[in-house]
């Protein structure tokens, strides 16, 4: 894969992030409910409002007010809280790791296990594994992440005691409770993910077994490991990789609630209330964050991609 | 179902009785299990394929060709299953054989070669890779003298810039060079014998001259027997000494070719050659014989060609033994009776 590919798609990335700095900008503006009023209080005096608005340069022309705002987002300042005396940058940097990681172990959890029971029953299609396989994806598309998180909590950590039921702990300070804090919820979201790429990679297992080139392999004597490793799997990666990448985005919106079953503070927690509180700017930096991480998820997807599909490749 | 015997011993190929076939079915019979069932999917199949010859196996789309010459790689398609007969692929009976044997015998013994070079082949690596793994899985070469093999037999197959090419994908390659690749892969273990379902039908016009000369040459070189199976009667005319002809699974007329193009003893083969479309227009089969083959599950009794048949007649319903002149086998009843001389049509 050329380094310039790379590049191509690191550019397409940063225009997709000002396109949403753009529209997030604009969502706050253009949005029913006047920021100052907001900031100002609901007893405030016109008087008082109108020097909110001028503090906030909310007076200022939009694009005279989207370059300042731009310049400061660039480095790293994405405003006060609008309802209490915080940096947005600085408390969702705070909030970011409990989320992150549970997400994060949530795609690697769905990732394994989905990949490997879809595999294995692509390969035994018909057999009882095949079907406990298919059923168990289809419960697990079923069954909402809040409840998955609601029942291995009440298993696991109530009746148990296996687990911690609540809270989080930085990994930085101490890896092993970190994953103990981070394993249900991580399980819990990651059930219905790895329901779907499960689907996904036993329909392209099937689907490669049954393509001429197999019949060819198999025709030069190849058969077992070598087959699929060789085969199977690459070809069979290409549709599965599309569906993670999908899938990713939905992680990221399912954990909101997750979290908050879990009972964290993480980014989720934190969107929530600045949507109830009408925190613009808190909302601003909730937006760019998750749009920054959508696009770095795209991104790898994007050159996982590329790497094991080479029609793409010289594209 | 119907039960029709052919004559299971008599061979088209009239050679000297010490040279033994690289490959012998016999009496070969499928049943197709899925929905719609049909049993003999393939019925009775018997020919040989003798080392440095060629045999044609023609017949319209449907008629059992590419299954049968999947049955002699042991890789039939899920749910058919060999019902009878034999297959003894260089003194291996494939039919008994073990995973294992077959798995030896793949590529090693037999190499085989498919319509669609383009999907034939793996989208995701590169030539060069899918060339030498016969060599690594069969004769223990390393993978980088398998890789160095690659690049010698893509030479060989009339590639130019081997070394570059070898580490090209298959979408990076026209028709043509793909299906030289496919040769490659096939011949990488200097085979004894070799498949080529249809190797030129999916391509130019002028690309398939280059092809059937490279394979020409491949068999004079490696004395390799091939089993051609071919919708080009132009082809077999150049190509085979010995023709199968087949129809809806049966075996209908087996000969050596200049016998079988000077005289057709079975309608459908009549009626095949005459359906030969004249110099200047592609030479493919089809399209002038009304009618069409019956699909799987659907096959008559007795003669399946009855429903499209000029001169079929009450007694075609029942299971056709046919009979042999020489080394020219007919499954028509009527004809081996001498009750009818079918005509090329011009
Ligand atoms: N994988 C398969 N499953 C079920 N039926 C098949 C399969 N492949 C071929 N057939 C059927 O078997 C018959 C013979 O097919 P085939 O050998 O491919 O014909 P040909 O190669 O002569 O065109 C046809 O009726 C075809 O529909
Ligand atoms: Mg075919």
């Amino acid at each position: 894969m050329s380094l310039t590919l790379v590049v191509r798609r690191l550019a397409a990335g940063l225009v997709v992030l000002w396109i949403v700095s753009v529209m997030t900008f604009l969502m706050v503006r253009l949005i029913p409910g006047d920021p100052a009023r907001t900031v100002a209080g609901e007893q405030a005096t016109p008087e008082l409002v109108e020097a909110v608005r001028a503090q906030l340069g909310l007076d200022q022309p939009l694009l005279t007010q989207y370059l300042r705002w731009l310049g400061g987002v660039l480095q790293g300042d994405l405003g006060m809280s609008l309802t209490s005396p915080r940096p947005v940058a600085q408390t969702i940097l705070q909030a970011a790791p409990a989320t992150l990681s549970i997400t994060l172990v949530a795609l690697v959890l769905a990732v394994v296990l989905g990949v490997t029971a879809g595999v294995v029953a692509g390969l035994r299609q018909g057999t009882w594994i095949d079907r406990v396989v298919s059923t168990l994806a289809t419960l697990g598309i079923a069954m909402p992440g809040f409840w998955v998180a609601m029942l291995l909590i009440s298993i696991f950590a109530m009746k148990l005691h296996l687990l911690p039921a609540t809270g989080y702990a930085p990994f930085s300070e101490d890896p092993a409770r970190w994953l103990q804090h981070v394993l249900l919820p991580g399980a819990a979201l990651a059930l219905a993910t790895a329901a779907q790429i499960a689907r996904q990679a036993r329909g392209s297992v099937a689907d490669v077994l049954a393509e001429p080139y197999v019949r060819t392999a198999r025709a030069r004597g190849a058969s077992g490991s070598v087959l699929v490793r060789r085969h199977v799997l690459r070809n069979a990666s290409i549709p599965v990789i599309t569906v993670i990448g999908l899938q990713a985005g939905h992680l990221l919106g399912g954990v909101i609630i997750v979290e908050t079953v879990a009972g964290m503070s993480g980014i989720g927690t934190l969107a929530l209330r600045a949507v109830l509180d009408r925190d613009y700017t808190m909302i601003q930096g909730y937006v760019l964050f998750a749009a920054v991480v959508m696009v770095g998820i795209n991104l790898v997807v994007d050159l996982a991609y590329q790497w094991v599909n080479p029609k793409v490749r010289a594209a | 179902m119907s039960t029709s015997k052919t004559a299971g011993a008599a061979t088209a190929t009239a050679v000297a009785p010490d040279v033994r076939p690289i490959l012998s079915v016999r009496d070969l019979t499928i049943d197709y299990l899925g929905e719609p069932r049909q049993p003999a999917l393939v019925q009775d199949v018997s020919f040989d394929v003798l080392p440095g010859r060629s045999v044609a196996l023609i017949g319209e789309s449907g008629c059992g060709k590419t299954i049968t010459s999947l049955a002699v790689l042991g890789l039939l398609p899920a749910r058919m299953r060999v019902a009878g007969g034999s297959i003894v692929l260089d003194g291996v009976d494939v039919l008994q054989a073990s995973e294992r044997t077959l798995r030896d015998l793949r590529g090693r013994t037999v190499g085989a070669i498919f319509q669609e070079p383009m999907s034939s082949l793996n989208p995701t690596m590169p030539v060069g890779d899918q060339i030498g793994e016969a060599r690594w899985l069969h004769l223990g070469e390393s993978r980088r003298a398998a890789r160095a093999k690659a690049v010698e037999l893509l030479d060989r197959v009339g590639i130019p810039n081997a070394a570059r090419r070898a580490r090209a994908y298959p979408h990076e390659l026209s028709g043509g060079m793909q299906q030289r690749v496919m040769i490659a892969s096939a011949i990488a273990c200097e085979p004894a014998m070799l498949l080529a379902d249809e190797p030129t039908t999916a391509l130019d016009v002028t690309v398939q001259a280059d092809i059937l000369a490279l394979l020409a040459d491949l068999q004079r070189d490696l004395g390799l027997g091939i089993l051609f199976v071919t919708h080009d009667l132009g082809v077999v005319a150049e190509f085979c000494a010995d023709v199968v002809v087949m129809y809806a699974g049966h075996v209908v007329e087996r000969a050596g070719t200049r016998a079988l193009f000077a005289a057709p003893r079975h309608p459908y083969t009549a009626a095949l050659l005459g359906a030969v479309p004249q110099a200047g227009q592609a030479r493919t089969v089809l399209t002038t014989i009304p009618g069409r083959v019956p699909p799987s599950g659907a096959f008559p009794a007795g003669c399946r060609f009855r429903p499209r048949c000029a001169h079929a007649v009450a007694t075609c319903a029942e299971p056709q033994h046919g009979g042999a002149d020489g080394d020219h086998f007919t499954l028509c009843d009527r004809v081996a009776a001498g009750e009818l001389t079918p005509r090329r049509r011009t």
